[in-house]
């Protein structure tokens, strides 16, 4: 009898293994998932004072196991919003970085510039332009305000200045009932679309995105239906700004760290090109070698 | 109107065969509806009190509302602390676990009595017989509190009778059965009664209700076969015995479990309807509507979707 409910428990154990087993071979996670979910909460300062030379390598170290406390112009709601991603305990940040409350960029006093070109040298994404002996600017819109030109500058003309704020995601608004559900809103909706379902996806760009929230035409028909008297209509104009801006925000990432990378590149490809210039004492063995080889 | 009205209403629909289920039954079902409705009320508030989130009224009253429709379903005799262990089941593990209203998988008030039903099948179906003796105020106390057995009161329904005859033909049966049933009608009417209220009022749609009892009634005429001893019960028997009419106005018709999309609600319909049919028919337990309706619960999701993607493809083609 015992033995009888042994084999069923183990019959499913061994069940459940095999499941589980040949759908992790099925379905190979792909090793960059968590690397790269971490990477697009990062700032895209490229701005290194994490200790790592760019985003990308803190986003990396960060999903092998590095403190999530390291990227001060992130602040305190990236540490925040790790913590809860990563599911790791929230901390205040690494006592050793400065912290940067309000986003920065640079500027240069234009009066006092020398043109020395070591700034642009510095600019981890190329957001500087001038040449020798000319003044030189910052392009506003490519700053990230990571600061490391300000170190290089002889004559200590950078300021770093307040940036624009960005635009502040919108809050889901406030309603006093729940959905119950009742899916009056989706017989009432011209464009066949399911707001009750829209409407729980309001933190979730990707998941609305795919319910069809642009094809929403605010007719307000939804609202005058909803036995909850939930917000509808005003939850999804803030879902449409919201998406704008977190769209506005991942063009400006990506075409950061597209000109970091180029730079990169550049800086690579340009050591690897170098031709080092011969010492004398070097040239002089290569002439004789040349003048040896022709008289023999 | 709102969703607590909608609630609300619901509740007062309840109203008639609630004061027939009394007429029949005795004291025993206003006490478990009083004790279900306090015992709803006090883990609604100690839950918004967890949460730290305000109370709604729609939350509050669809907490009753399930409370309310869990007690109705219960036996007169059955002490107040299966009662509220119900209730609790219901709150807790079917709306609670969830995230509270609107998020819930499962119908709360089924889930209660899925919980009581299998974890003390004997006292689940022991019902007073109609016609024999009732018990006095003072025992019937006394048995709500547990101070005393019920085995001298305690009798069947007619379902229970149908599943236990032991090869008997239905007309045998029927003698047994006629004064229980004749009762049961009377209770089956009142729940009509609120539940042609509830269509008329547009709380309902009369989908729900008219699907589950095509799925219920068509199979049970056609494995009528005359009252034979493997008869299966006639229409008339299942459409007004048990839980059917308060189940396909009350139970299925909740918005929050049921699906979202007009195909589905047909579907879903008939899938509780025919469900009950096969468990009253061949099932373990005399009543089906509890689990048929718990299945089907988990099914809807898919049958949204299958119906979502069905009509997506027809516009693609």
């Amino acid at each position: 009898m015992i033995l009888g409910y042994l084999m069923v428990l183990l019959g499913c154990a061994l069940l459940t293994f095999g499941v589980v087993y040949f759908g992790q071979r099925a379905f190979p996670q792909t090793p960059n998932v968590v690397e790269d979910l971490i990477y697009r909460t990062l700032p895209q300062t490229q701005c290194a004072q994490c200790g790592y030379p760019g985003c990308r390598p803190y986003a990396a170290a960060v999903a092998k196991g590095e403190a999530i406390n390291r990227c001060p112009p992130g602040g305190e709601a990236l540490i925040q919003t790790l913590a809860e991603m990563l599911n790791r305990p929230a901390s205040p940040l690494a006592s050793e970085l400065k912290a940067v409350p309000v986003p920065l960029i640079a500027r240069i006093q234009e009066s006092n510039c020398i043109g020395c070109m070591l700034c642009i040298k510095a600019c981890p994404v190329d957001a500087i332009i001038g040449s020798q002996n000319l003044m030189h600017t910052v392009i506003e819109s490519e700053c990230t305000g990571c600061e490391l030109c300000l170190p290089p500058c002889p004559v200590d003309c950078i300021d770093l200045i307040e940036a624009d704020s960005p635009c502040d995601l919108t809050l889901r608004p406030e309603s006093e009932e729940a959905c119950i559900f009742c899916s009056d809103c989706v017989t009432a909706c011209p464009k066949s679309l399911t707001p009750q379902h829209l409407f729980l996806a309001f933190d979730q760009p990707e998941r609305s995105a795919e319910l069809g929230l642009s094809e929403c035409i605010e007719c307000t028909l939804c609202d005058q239906i909803c036995p909850s008297e939930l917000p509808l209509t005003e939850s999804f104009k803030r879902m449409k700004a919201n998406q704008r801006i977190i769209a506005q925000a991942a063009q400006t990432a990506e075409a950061t760290e597209q000109r970091f990378l180029r730079r990169e590149t550049r800086i690579q490809t340009a050591a690897a090109t170098l031709k080092v210039r011969p010492k004398p004492k070097d040239a002089l063995a290569l002439i004789a070698q040349i003048k040896g080889g022709s008289g023999s | 109107m709102n969703s607590n009205q909608i609630m609300t209403r619901t509740g007062m629909a309840l109203i008639p065969g609630f004061l027939a289920s009394v007429w029949v039954f005795g004291l025993g079902i206003l006490l478990n509806v009083a004790a279900a409705l306090l015992a709803a009320l006090v883990l609604e508030m100690a839950y918004h009190q967890v949460r730290r989130r305000p109370q709604t009224k729609a939350s509050l009253s669809s907490g009753l509302l399930a409370a309310v429709l869990l007690a109705l379903c219960l036996p007169p005799m059955l002490p107040f602390g299966l009662v509220v262990f119900g209730v609790a089941f219901a709150l807790i593990f079917g709306k609670f676990v969830y995230g509270g209203l609107g998020q819930n998988l499962f119908n709360p008030a089924m889930v209660g009595y899925g919980g009581l039903i299998l974890s003390s099948p004997l006292l689940m179906t022991q019902w007073l017989p109609e016609s024999g003796v009732t018990p006095s105020t003072l025992d019937l106390f006394r048995i709500k509190i547990g101070l005393q057995s019920l085995d001298g009161y305690t009798g069947a329904t007619a379902l229970d009778l149908l599943r236990n005859r032991q090869g008997m033909t239905l007309s045998e049966y029927w003698q047994l059965a006629e004064p229980v049933f004749n009762d049961q009608i009377l209770i089956s009417l009142g729940y009509l009664l609120g539940g042609i209220y509830l269509i008329q009022a547009r709380i309902i749609s009369f989908k729900l209700p008219l699907a589950m009892l095509i799925g219920l009634l068509v199979p049970s005429l056609f494995l009528y076969d005359a009252g034979s001893s493997s008869s299966l019960g006639s229409p008339w028997l299942h459409g007004l015995a048990g839980a059917t009419m308060i189940g396909a106005f009350f139970i299925i018709t909740d918005p929050v479990s049921s699906p979202n999309t007009t195909q589905g609600l047909w579907i879903y319909g008939l899938l509780v309807g025919g469900l009950t049919f096969l468990i009253r028919g061949f099932g373990a337990y005399p009543d089906g509507l509890a689990f048929a309706v718990l299945l089907s619960n988990a099914a809807a999701p898919l049958i949204d979707r299958v119906v979502q993607l069905r009509s997506e493809r027809a516009q693609n083609r």
